[in-house]
């Protein structure tokens, strides 16, 4: 590779466009908002919310905050297992977005644990949970969760630190990064050597199957178990739940790639890095999840509203398809069909692809799975459709308040920003792997590489 | 055992078992990067429950 083509995959971090700031104060007024609307329900409680007692309160104690927590930790999944997929599988085409879904990941489980802390009240209940861990490992499926979520950082954050070492050494080179950093970045290159390359990516390798495994083991394990062993909730019990909350989870994760990637290529002018195969192919995918996650949709509507289905089931299928619950549940439908057909027209007429309506079609895919992630936290509540609780309490009712809406959807806003100033820290593109010059999946290529 | 105990040690922590030994037992055999790698995953461990302290401090500002 060239000097002039590192030169300009490092565009980011040695220019600051115009632009960059204007992104840079919109996400950061969006996160004071955010900050703000947490302040307001830290002194007035959750009454600023539209959550309450579930039961005879007809309230509605999961909502908005648990659906983000989901969609997040869906998002996460998309990310790295893009780059862990890419390493592991050989698929050189989307490596100049590997480290960008890296980073998505990283960005986006603290995002999934601020949900969480929105959602529990009292932020010091938090550490309840880990002191308490011992405990509660043993029946507790959000101490599993919590586990999961904690491996599942630690995995992609030590991914993204072994194969950086040796673009930090070349930007550190160059004088590219912060200098106020210097200590962390020398903290990053301990024991770094020159040729440690092949084993370094031996040791990604392996560490990229196991964030693949941990993937299934995630959004389609521990997330739909902390729903599924409430089995008085309608709705959340299922063995389905997990691999239909894993499309759900893969399809907003993908979505979120294309959308993140296509900033990235308008911003820096990256037509030929990020070139129309990357998008075409991720557009593919996205159509088989697409569709994978309304096959399971189908499954639970159809058999919910068959005449012989039981009767709490049919109660909730019949709310979601005409009933109270019919207008966000449709919203989220409309807009998985619109990327749906998007997507299948412009596979089968290329002249329909655009990378701009791309991105719109994945940002609202994206949306409507968020949509459908909260309608279900919420259905399983809001119905008490099982006897002897369809006897005892009353249908709740919830709507998400203005300060719940600032907070859930403002640590988009909060990702943003990370994500702004992340491009500032570290070369956002791996210039080692997008040389072209090693062969990811073979390591004794790799090393013939190195030494030549 | 209780079921959360093969949750977690036999079926969550499985993928991390499967990195250490490919990262222990598999060519080349060079110990460094591994020490580094080891480091590294044992730092953000260290790192997320510590910053799980910080909710903590809220407790100093509206007693339980």
């Amino acid at each position: 590779m060239s000097t002039i083509d590192r030169d300009r995959l490092t565009e980011p971090l040695r220019t600051t466009s115009q632009a960059y700031y204007v992104a840079f104060a919109l996400a950061a007024t969006v996160s004071l908002a955010t900050g703000v609307a947490y302040f307001l329900q830290l002194r007035h409680g959750f009454a600023v919310t539209g959550l309450g007692d579930w039961g005879t309160a007809r309230g509605v104690p999961w909502g908005l905050y648990i659906g983000t927590f989901v969609w997040w930790i869906g998002i996460a999944h998309g990310g790295i297992a893009i780059s862990a997929a890419v390493r592991l599988f050989d698929l050189e085409t989307y490596m100049p977005i590997a480290r960008i879904a890296e980073v998505i990941t990283l960005i986006a489980l603290p995002m999934a644990a601020t949900n969480i802390l929105f959602d529990l009240g009292r932020p010091d209940h938090l550490w309840a949970m880990i002191t308490n861990w011992g405990a509660t490992m043993h029946t507790s499926p959000l101490t599993w969760d919590m586990t999961t979520t904690f491996l599942y950082f630690v995995m992609a954050g030590t991914y993204l630190a072994i194969t950086i070492r040796d673009d930090v050494r070349y930007c550190l080179d160059k004088g590219m990064l912060p200098e106020k950093l210097t200590p962390l970045y020398n903290l990053l290159l301990w024991g770094y050597e020159e040729g440690e390359t092949v084993k370094t990516r031996q040791m990604a390798w392996w560490l990229a199957l196991g964030i693949l495994l941990l993937v299934p083991l995630m959004s389609g394990g521990v997330v739909p178990w902390l729903f599924a062993t409430m089995g008085m909730h309608e709705g959340w019990f299922g063995a389905a739940t997990g691999p239909a909350m894993l499309a759900e989870s893969l399809t907003s994760a993908l979505a979120a790639v294309v959308v993140t990637a296509a900033v990235f290529r308008y911003a820096y002018g990256w037509d030929d890095i990020i070139d129309d195969s990357v998008f075409k192919g991720l557009n593919k995918a996205l159509i088989a999840f697409i569709l994978l996650t309304i096959w399971f949709l189908l499954q639970d509507i159809v058999t919910g509203l068959h005449p012989v289905a039981p009767t709490a089931t049919s109660d909730l299928t019949s709310s979601l398809v005409y009933g109270s619950m019919a207008a966000p549940f449709w919203l989220s439908m409309t807009g998985l069909a619109i990327g749906l057909v998007y997507f299948s027209m412009q596979a089968l007429k290329p002249s329909l692809f655009s990378v701009r309506a791309s991105a719109v079609a994945a940002l609202l895919v994206s949306l409507a799975i968020l949509q459908k992630k909260t309608v279900f936290v919420v259905e399983g509540l809001i119905y008490p459709t099982q006897e002897p609780l369809s006897s005892m309490f009353p249908t709740g009712s919830y709507f998400p308040t203005l300060p719940e809406f600032t907070m859930a959807l403002g640590t988009i806003g909060v990702a943003a920003l990370l994500f702004l100033v992340a491009t500032k820290v570290m070369p956002i593109v791996e210039l080692q792997e997008h040389a072209g010059d090693v062969d990811v999946g073979d390591v004794a290529e790799a090393e013939e590489v190195t030494e030549a | 055992m209780s079921l959360g105990m093969f949750v977690i040690f036999a079926v969550v922590l499985a993928p991390l078992y499967i990195v250490l030994l490919g990262w222990i037992f598999g060519e080349p055999r060079e110990y460094k990067p591994v020490a580094f790698g080891v480091a590294v995953l044992v730092a953000l461990t260290l790192m997320m429950v510590a910053a799980s302290i910080v909710p903590n401090l809220f407790r100093f500002v509206i007693p339980t």
